[in-house]
This record gives C-alpha cells, sequence and structure tokens, in this order.
C-alpha cells in the first residue's frame, strides 16, 4: 500500500469522522460507504474498520465526559447488558450475510437515520422532567442555566429493548448506534438530552468491542487500512466537536441528509 | 465563585476520575502505536506490503508476549499497527473492568453483579473469537 493510499484513507476518515461529530451521529454511518464505494473496500473488512474507529472516538470523548458528571455510569453499564448482547448476536449474523445483502441493509438503516434526523430537526428538544428516585437517577451541570440539575429515569425496560436493537445494528453494520438510543433515553427514559447523548458515547466503545475481536478473528482486519482510517475519523470526530460549538445551522443537516438519503440509495443499487 | 464550573458544580468521584484515565491511558498509547507504525510504513521506499494471509488472533497475541516484532522495517510497522489497534479493542474491557472495581470499592454489589455480567459477554466473546479465529485474506 503506497503512501499516497494512506492519505486517501486518512483524509477519508478525517472527512466522515468530521461530518459525523458535527451531525452527532458519530463517523460510521459515513466511513462505511466512503469505505465500500470509493476505496473498494470489501463490506465486512468496512464494518470491521469502522467498529474500531468508533472505539476510538467513543473512548476518547467518553474519558472527557466522565470527568465532567455528564455520564451516568450506573445507566450506561445496565443499557451495555443490552448492547453487548445485541453486538455479538449482530457480529455472528454478519458472517452469515453475503456482501451484497449486508449493504442492502446497511442502505436500509441509513434511510432510518436520515429519517430520525428529520424528525428530530422538526422536534423541539423535551425538557427532562422526571423527579429523581431510584439508583439509576442522577445530577449534572447544566450550562446553560448554570446550575446542577437533578434527573430521575424511568421505563428502563422499553429502553433496554431499543439498546438491544442498537447493538445489534451496530454489530452488523459497524455503526455506533446512539442516533437510536440517545432518543430512546431521552423520550422514553426521560433522560436530560446532554446526559443521554454523553451516556450514549460512553456505551458505544463497549458495545463495538463486543464484536470487532469477532470481526478480527475472521480475518476482516488490515492493519494498514483500518490503522490509517482510524486515525483520521478520530481526529475528524474531534475537529468535529469543536465545529459543532460555532456551526449549528439547520440547513448544514438538511444538506447531509440529503447526502445520507442519496448515500443510501448507492449503497443499495450497488 | 460567580461562575462555577461544571467540575466545581459537580465534583467528579474518584471512580469517574480512573475510568476516565483508564480510557485516556488506553487511547493515547494505541494512537503512539498506530502513527509509529504509519510513520514506519510511510518511510520506507517501497510500499508497506500488507500480507496475503492475517496472522491468527492467538499467534498475534503470541508474537506480542514473546516480543517478536519482525526484522524487517516492513514487519516492525505492521506489528506496531497490529499492536495499536488491539489495545485499541482492548481499552473498552479496562474500562469496565475499572467500572467492576470502582463500584465494588463503593460496596455497589448490586452494580458490581451489573459490571461483571458486561465484563463476562466480553471476555466470552473474546475466547469466542480466540477459538474460532482464522487467518483471513486481505486484498
Amino acid at each position: 500500500m503506497s503512501s499516497l493510499s494512506l492519505l486517501l484513507l486518512f483524509c477519508g476518515g478525517l472527512v466522515t469522522g468530521t461530518v459525523g461529530a458535527l451531525l452527532g451521529i458519530g463517523g460510521g454511518l459515513f466511513l462505511v460507504p466512503f469505505l465500500v464505494l470509493v476505496v473498494g473496500v470489501p463490506m465486512h473488512q468496512a464494518v470491521a474498520t469502522s467498529l474500531i474507529a468508533v472505539i476510538a472516538t467513543s473512548s476518547a470523548a467518553a474519558a472527557v465526559n466522565v470527568e465532567r458528571g455528564l455520564v451516568n455510569v450506573r445507566l450506561g453499564m445496565v443499557l451495555e447488558i443490552a448492547t453487548v448482547f445485541g453486538a455479538i448476536v449482530g457480529a455472528l449474523v454478519a458472517h452469515g450475510i453475503d456482501e451484497r445483502r449486508l449493504s442492502k441493509i446497511f442502505a436500509v438503516i441509513m434511510l432510518a437515520v436520515a429519517l430520525l434526523m428529520w424528525y428530530r430537526l422538526r422536534r423541539p428538544e423535551r425538557a427532562a422532567g422526571i423527579q429523581p428516585r431510584g439508583r439509576l437517577s442522577g445530577t449534572y451541570f447544566d450550562d446553560a442555566v448554570n446550575a446542577v440539575v437533578p434527573y430521575g429515569v424511568r421505563r428502563i425496560r422499553e429502553t433496554l429493548g431499543i439498546s438491544l436493537f442498537a447493538g445489534t445494528i451496530s454489530g452488523l453494520l459497524g455503526v455506533g448506534g446512539g442516533i437510536f438510543k440517545v432518543p430512546a433515553m431521552h423520550l422514553i427514559s426521560g433522560v436530560p438530552m446532554k446526559v443521554a447523548t454523553a451516556t450514549s458515547n460512553f456505551m458505544i466503545g463497549v458495545t463495538a468491542a463486543a464484536s470487532a475481536f469477532l470481526y478480527f478473528a475472521h480475518g476482516n482486519i488490515n492493519p494498514v487500512l483500518s490503522s490509517s482510517a482510524v486515525l483520521g475519523v478520530f481526529l475528524g470526530s474531534m475537529a468535529g466537536i469543536v465545529l459543532a460549538k460555532r456551526i449549528q445551522g439547520r440547513t448544514m443537516t438538511i444538506l447531509f441528509i440529503i447526502v445520507l438519503i442519496v448515500v443510501s440509495i448507492q449503497m443499495f443499487t450497488r | 465563585m460567580n461562575n462555577p464550573t461544571p467540575a466545581a458544580a459537580v465534583p467528579s468521584q474518584s471512580y469517574e476520575r480512573w475510568i476516565s484515565k483508564t480510557l485516556r491511558i488506553g487511547v493515547g498509547l494505541s494512537t503512539i502505536l498506530m502513527v509509529g507504525g504509519l510513520t514506519i510504513a510511510a518511510l520506507q521506499d517501497t510500499p508497506v506490503a500488507v500480507p496475503l494471509v492475517n496472522p491468527s488472533l492467538v499467534e498475534l497475541f503470541a508474537r506480542l508476549v514473546a516480543g517478536s516484532f519482525g526484522a524487517t522495517a516492513n514487519a516492525v510497522a505492521l506489528m506496531m499497527m497490529y499492536t495499536g489497534l488491539l489495545l485499541l479493542m482492548l481499552t473498552p474491557f479496562m474500562r469496565v473492568t475499572a467500572t467492576t472495581i470502582s463500584f465494588s470499592l463503593l460496596r455497589d454489589w448490586r452494580f458490581v453483579s451489573v459490571s461483571l455480567l458486561v465484563l463476562a459477554m466480553l471476555v466470552g466473546q473474546l475466547v469466542l473469537s480466540l477459538a474460532t479465529s482464522t487467518p483471513g485474506h486481505t486484498p
């Protein structure tokens, strides 16, 4: 593999990581199509590379969020029971599915994510109003109101069910699955949006690790390709987090929703 | 203090700092190894040759334990990348272990059980991966 190829992979990872972080959906959803459609990497290898990128970005972000007290560690651990189980099942199922069918499933999930993003754009964030009760409740510091906000957690079974689905999708397609878990935690369990996002990010690294070794075992890791792309996504995500504070355009989100739909059609018809 | 920082307002507990440190160390070390491997690969006159057949997980772990990184620059670069990737993949395991120990120090046995269950599933799939690991083909 030439230096030019390494640079292309790194730059591709950088762009997909930045876009993923800007939209708050992680880099995997853009990295897999980039590797498959642009670089011509087999689908299973692209999924494996994406899973490692998810571990890198999640671990780095979680290190900061845990220290800032934004992560509900107890809630995260409970939901990880479902996501880890789902991820193992997803990875085992993925190896029984051929390349084309896996691409089609990826395309359908991309379309679902585009619709969820559209829904989130139209629906404003709901204020959490659950009384703090039980061992999963917590507190966090909200910059917007400059105060410590206590919150509770309800209907954990439903959120566990959605986490199981998110974990399976992660193991199957190499994406983080936060796009499903964050709305579940926020809308169903009443967890404040900031805590839900940070807790989901905290979880996705463990979820991805639950299936990454199974991909490695099947020989789906190319060290050069994975290292270049993972480092690119990692740096891109960090840049995206910084940029997201400055760019909060509705137009940009709509533009990327269109990109998601176009790429999902390409993945479906390849 | 008129404008408290988040950290001052909600002081992170010692176990949270420990979890955070574990994650930082894992990501930091793996990044150094991957960057090192890629740099060696990029500095070579000829493009880095990726083996047609990857080593199996068992073989890779055995080579790491033995400290056998290879004789050529190509082999060293590849082993550094493999090690970085494996370390990154093991970072969440270390994080769950740190969480389990933290909960046990807090005597929060219910969440020790939850963490242990997650850890058991992670270790279970690692054992399954090691048992079924076969050399694969890379392009």
